[in-house]
């Protein structure tokens, strides 16, 4: 056994002696090798993917960068100010008053007589596929007239704040009823991811901005003063308050 | 002889060293490519890389920290528009289309009983004359034609004493 150990250091030792010259050239290859399967290839395979999360965090920067420009850009005063209207058209608490004041001034300015209202919070908002984004409270209103008087209340109801939608008109024995939902949003707390994400105002939400901004105020000192004669005729059958 | 060795010897040696300064010239040039190749690899990776990008946010929200109330504002705005924006496009027009079907009732038929909601039209109208009905019963045939209603169908018609009564349901 040692003597076969011996003779193979030395056949070892022999070859070594022979090509020794080749050592360095061989593991310059060998680490090229394993540069290239252990760091390039997978670099090279993991390239898409990383592309891709590349492309969403720029995308995400690009977001940013229009924010500041928006933000930078803005004014206060004029921010303010479509901010309130924004927020009279969708309130963020139950706006009683302020649904009130928007019966009545429809109701002026309509000329239409309410005969009485009546509101729920609970029933028919499955029938609204709104409600599942924005919180509803359904008022019923009667008017003394035909259904002509109940179209143009809800034309004028219609460009009042709060936003509103007439769901149904159901006109029977002079008298014509009108169900109402009212929407109202309470606002979501804001992170500082969303403050980096706002944007400039669509077309549609400018449209909506402009239409919102000739509506009717609905304030009650504000009705009272616009007329009263409907509010006096009106037989009031349950007050929200 | 012996020089004839040797110089086969010789010949032999020039021919191995040419060799090995081959593969040390072609080793060394595939190390050279492989290694920058990595480098710049690495490079790029640093450079085009997530966290970079990430960095890049962090520093610009950074920066707009300073205008958090008109950014809060905006933000808001941003999403009271776009809700009331939906509101105003899919709220009803129950209105619209009621305002239609009532203008073309003539004065002489009276209107019993009407309907509209999201199962659509229903009324029921009356008139001494038959002729008044027929007319108004074509009317509003006509607004189906003209696509303002998708359907009208005649649901009932009865004389009471002087008077006649049309049950109509339109979608």
């Amino acid at each position: 056994m040692n003597l076969n150990a011996k003779f193979s250091k030395e056949i070892i030792y022999s070859l070594y002696e022979d090509n020794k010259n080749y050592a360095i050239p061989v593991l310059s290859i060998v680490i090229s090798f394993l540069l290239f399967f252990i760091f390039i290839v997978p670099q090279v395979l993991t390239f898409p993917n990383r592309k891709q999360e590349v492309d969403i965090e720029n995308a995400k920067l690009s977001k940013i960068k229009e924010a500041e420009k928006v933000i930078l850009r803005a004014n206060p005063d004029q921010i303010e100010l479509q901010l309130r209207i924004a927020t009279k058209a969708l309130p963020s608490t139950k706006a009683f008053e302020e649904i009130l004041g928007s019966l009545l001034t429809a109701a002026a300015l309509s000329g239409a007589q309410i005969e009485n209202y009546k509101f729920d919070s609970q029933s028919m908002l499955q029938t609204d596929p709104q409600t599942t984004k924005f919180s509803t409270l359904l008022f019923e209103v009667t008017i003394i007239g035909s259904t002509k008087a109940g179209v143009e209340f809800i034309k004028e109801l219609y460009k009042t704040n709060p936003a509103s939608n007439a769901i149904s008109i159901l006109t029977s024995s002079g008298l014509t009823n009108v169900k109402i939902l009212f929407y109202y949003k309470s606002f979501s707390p804001v992170s500082i991811e969303n403050r980096t994400q706002v944007r400039s105002i669509s077309s549609s939400e400018k449209a909506a901005l402009d239409e919102i901004s000739k509506w009717n105020d609905s304030s009650i000192g504000d009705i009272f003063e616009i007329e009263t004669e409907a509010s006096e005729s009106a037989t009031i059958d349950s007050s929200p308050f | 002889m012996s020089i004839d060795i040797n110089l086969v010897k010789i010949a032999s040696e020039s021919s191995k060293d040419l060799r090995l300064r081959k593969i040390k010239t072609i080793s060394f040039v595939i190390l050279f490519i492989v290694g920058l190749s990595s480098v710049i690899l690495f490079l790029i990776n640093f450079r085009f890389s997530a966290n970079y990008v990430r960095n890049q946010q962090d520093e610009l929200t950074g920066s707009l920290s300073a205008h958090e109330e008109i950014s809060t504002k905006i933000f808001l705005l941003n999403e009271r528009l776009s809700d009331v924006s939906q509101i105003l496009s899919d709220r009803k027009k129950y209105h619209e289309k009621a305002d239609k079907v009532i203008e073309k009732i003539p004065p002489t038929v009276v209107v019993q009983e009407f309907q509209i909601n999201e199962g659509g039209i229903s009324m029921e109208v009356s008139s001494n004359s038959l002729l008044e009905l027929n007319n108004f019963l074509n009317e509003i045939l006509a607004l189906s034609t003209s696509k303002t209603l998708s359907g009208v169908s005649l649901d009932g018609l009865t004389f009471s004493k002087t008077v006649f009564v049309l049950k109509l349901k339109a979608i």
